[in-house]
């Protein structure tokens, strides 16, 4: 009771104030909801009094809150937030892509060589609409050639014969490889890396890497 | 399968997909390259699909909740 009535005080003396403003600061865009309470709590901890601590002690065990902490960090460390520069992830139907959107067309060129379909479907979505286009794999590539800012920028489904291509657009994708052999499917992930500036040769078969600046981390 | 069906249900994939991701990624990422396509998709099958079609989307949306069981 004491202890808030002495936050409430420093409160109306604008000291609370001062501390929402620098946790507020904190929290980019970048920043969740969880790691805004990670960042209050270590905060409060640090700027307690020692007279606030012992009547907090009262309450909660104070290594309890401590542990809580610890661990809420440590969670936090091992999730990353944002949306990464480059991403390649091993999924159970193929693989997931988060690639800069300018490398989308050369990308997609170099799939069709790995897939070799005989047709290519596109269910696009643009201006609101959807369209449906239908080509053979030469007139696929000339498409690709004037058309790189649609595929890169919109929502698409692209079927190469049985596989599937979905784009959220921007970059971001998701593809079905089901009956293709691991080896393959690697040699498509470590095609995208080298088409994004981060060659890298896979020796799993699970994998992930991820660039969020230009450091490429790697799990196997 | 129709074009609409199949790739709604995808787009429902691709939400699910970033739930299982290594890092959590952005709520614009999620609203721009996912909800808002499968948004146009529902308004679409709602102009001019029919009732079967929207049963299949169903159908489709539980089977990928089944595989995400299967991850939780």
């Amino acid at each position: 009771m004491q202890l808030m009535e002495e936050l409430d005080k420093k409160s109306k003396n604008g000291q609370r104030g001062k501390r929402y403003k620098i946790m507020k600061g904190k929290a980019s865009k970048k920043t969740t909801r969880s790691a805004v309470v990670v960042e209050g709590l270590a905060e409060l901890m640090n700027r307690l009094t020692l007279e606030e601590k012992c009547e907090l002690v009262r309450i909660m065990n104070w290594s309890e809150l401590d542990r809580l902490r610890e661990e809420a960090e440590s969670i936090l460390h091992r999730t990353r937030l944002g949306d990464p520069k480059v991403y390649v992830e091993r999924t159970d139907e193929g693989l997931n892509f988060e690639a800069p959107p300018e490398k989308v067309s050369k990308f997609l060129e170099e799939l069709v060589r790995y897939l070799s379909p005989k047709k290519i479907e596109i269910y696009l979505m643009r201006d609101g609409g959807f369209e449906e286009l239908s080509f053979p794999l030469k007139e696929f590539m000339n498409y690709l050639g004037v058309s790189q800012e649609i595929i890169a920028n919109h929502y698409a489904m692209i079927d190469f014969d049985s596989y599937t291509l979905i784009s959220g657009g921007g970059g971001c994708l998701s593809l079905t490889l089901l009956g293709v052999a691991n080896e393959v499917v690697r040699e498509i992930a470590e095609q995208f890396l080298g088409i994004c500036g981060y060659p890298y040769k896979f020796s799993k078969d699970e994998f992930s890497a991820i660039v969020w600046t230009d450091k490429l981390e790697v799990k196997e | 399968m129709k074009k609409e069906i199949k790739s709604t249900i995808s787009c429902f994939r691709l939400l699910i997909e970033h739930t299982q991701k290594g890092y959590e990624p952005s709520p614009e990422h999620i609203l721009k390259r996912m909800l808002i396509p499968l948004c146009a998709h529902f308004h679409k099958i709602l102009e001019s699909g029919t009732k079967n079609d929207a049963w299949e989307i169903v159908e489709g949306f539980s089977q990928e909740c089944k595989r995400l069981r299967k991850h939780s």
